[in-house]
């Protein structure tokens, strides 16, 4: 039969346009580079379950990817993601830019959507490269968009107000670890599938580190713990 | 017993070696690549120059011997036009797959990588013919220096300051080692590569000595300037 679309019924989970639930991960740009910071909470429905969830990954010395969604899928595509660098690093002899890794990525998700059955995952890719600090933000159906600060997961839209009132460009480091910290920290407290603990990355054009937990106490303050 | 020099029949096979470890199908590809007409390519600091001899009757239009495979680099060909065509036309599909994929112009080197280990896939499968054909690839790298490639019939892939390749190719390399100096300028180079070309033109005249004068026409020439505006990404974002 000509014309007739083929009847695919999607999960309402696999709807492209609703959120992607059960995290809360971020990323800024600031003057140095860029800022990851994630929760530790993987939940089932109302289960947490795990409270020590890894979100945050390294793909390359300067290239960080940060996952929301699927564990299997996001775990695969960070698997996926260090072969398809390492094999570029190692064929180019030169490092993979963190705007090729993002492109690149966006395109394997591309494909899979096409195949009819998508990544649920909501990436976002950062790091730092020779054409400057990046923060790209991913969807299961392979778009991507190049912002100053970003956030994906269930707790998103409570992380993006926070942003959105104190993110200024070029801010220096101690200033943009606060506003990233404030951010995760309401989406922790309005979030029920975000919490349990955060994790950091700092990535500048030296390579990516990660910030210690005594150290996001501090930087916090009288702001944690995070609950009550 | 076969005379001396025979190849025993291991040149009936691309996909046999001779009990000296070579394959002489190979061999005789390189041959086929040694009888189309000179091909050179010489990089400087500030480019790179593509040129070929031109070999055409008065009564056809010659086809071109130089190709651009994308904005910062073009190929040269030297044996089985045919042969060459398909290369060209799959290092043009790499370039732009890589476009795609990546979000970014495709290294030369990546291109010639590809088309080497196509190359090299008709050396090793039964009932393929290796390709009669070489190919110089030079352009401006994506990092912002020039630089030549050159890919054979058997799958190897070379990196090169200045090279000739088909007919004439061996009066022509000497001409070229005894001339070439890293710190010439893009005008030197192009003079450089007509008279290498003009070399091998008085070496296929048997027993004389004078160089015939070659005409724009006998000549094709491109060059490729390291101030040419290429993009470092072409992403959509």
């Amino acid at each position: 039969m000509i014309g007739k679309k083929p009847e695919i019924n999607f999960p309402d989970y696999l709807n492209p346009k609703e959120p992607i639930h059960g995290t809360t991960t971020l990323a800024l740009t600031f003057k140095d580079g860029v800022i990851m910071v994630a929760d530790k909470r993987a939940s089932a429905g109302y289960m947490v379950a795990s409270p020590r969830a890894k979100k945050l990954h390294k793909l390359a010395k300067r290239t960080a990817m940060s996952i929301a969604g699927m564990v299997s899928d996001a775990q695969y595509l960070i698997k996926l993601m260090r072969a398809e660098i390492n094999l570029y690093e190692l064929n180019r002899g030169r490092e993979m830019p963190t705007r090729m890794i993002g492109n690149l990525l966006a395109t394997i998700m591309y494909g899979q959507y096409r195949s009819f059955f998508p990544y649920f995952v909501g990436p976002i890719v950062a790091g730092v490269d020779e054409t400057g600090s990046h923060v790209f933000s991913m969807d299961p159906s392979g778009s991507i968009t190049r912002e100053p600060y970003t956030s994906t997961g269930s707790g998103s839209p409570f992380a993006l107000g926070v942003l959105e009132a104190m993110y200024e460009p070029e801010m220096e480091e101690d200033q943009a670890k606060k506003v990233a910290l404030l951010a995760l920290r309401s989406a922790i407290k309005k979030d029920i599938a975000t919490g349990d603990g955060i994790d950091m990355l700092i990535i500048t054009k030296d390579g990516i580190k990660e910030v210690p937990k005594d150290e996001i106490k501090s930087i916090l303050g009288d702001k944690y713990p995070l609950t009550g | 017993m076969l005379p001396p020099g025979s190849s025993l029949g291991y040149d009936r096979s691309s996909t046999m070696y001779n009990p000296d470890g070579r394959i002489i199908q190979t061999e005789y590809a390189r041959e086929a690549m040694r009888r189309g007409s000179i091909s050179v390519a010489i990089k400087c600091k500030e480019g790179v120059v593509l040129a070929g001899r031109i070999r055409a009757s008065d009564l056809d239009v010659p086809n071109s011997k130089i190709s651009q495979i994308d904005d910062h680099f073009a190929a040269i060909f030297a044996g089985f036009a045919a042969d060459g065509r398909v290369l060209i036309s799959r290092a043009r599909i790499e370039a732009q797959v890589h476009k795609m994929t990546y979000g970014a112009p495709a290294d030369i080197k990546y291109v010639a990588t590809r088309l080497a280990d196509y190359a090299h896939m008709f050396t090793q499968q039964g009932g393929l013919r290796p390709l009669g054909v070489g190919l110089l690839l030079g352009g401006i790298e994506t990092d912002g220096m020039p630089r030549i490639y050159f890919v054979n019939p058997g799958g190897g892939l070379l990196e090169t300051k200045a090279k000739a390749i088909g007919h004439g190719d061996g009066v022509a390399m000497s001409y070229l080692k005894d001339h070439y100096r890293e710190d010439m300028t893009l005008d030197e180079i192009v003079q450089l590569a007509k008279d290498t070309i003009k070399q091998t033109e008085s070496d296929q005249i048997m027993g004389d000595k004078e160089t015939k004068e070659l005409s724009d026409k006998d000549i094709e020439i491109w060059t490729i300037s390291v101030d040419a505006d290429i993009p470092k990404f072409v992403d959509v974002f």
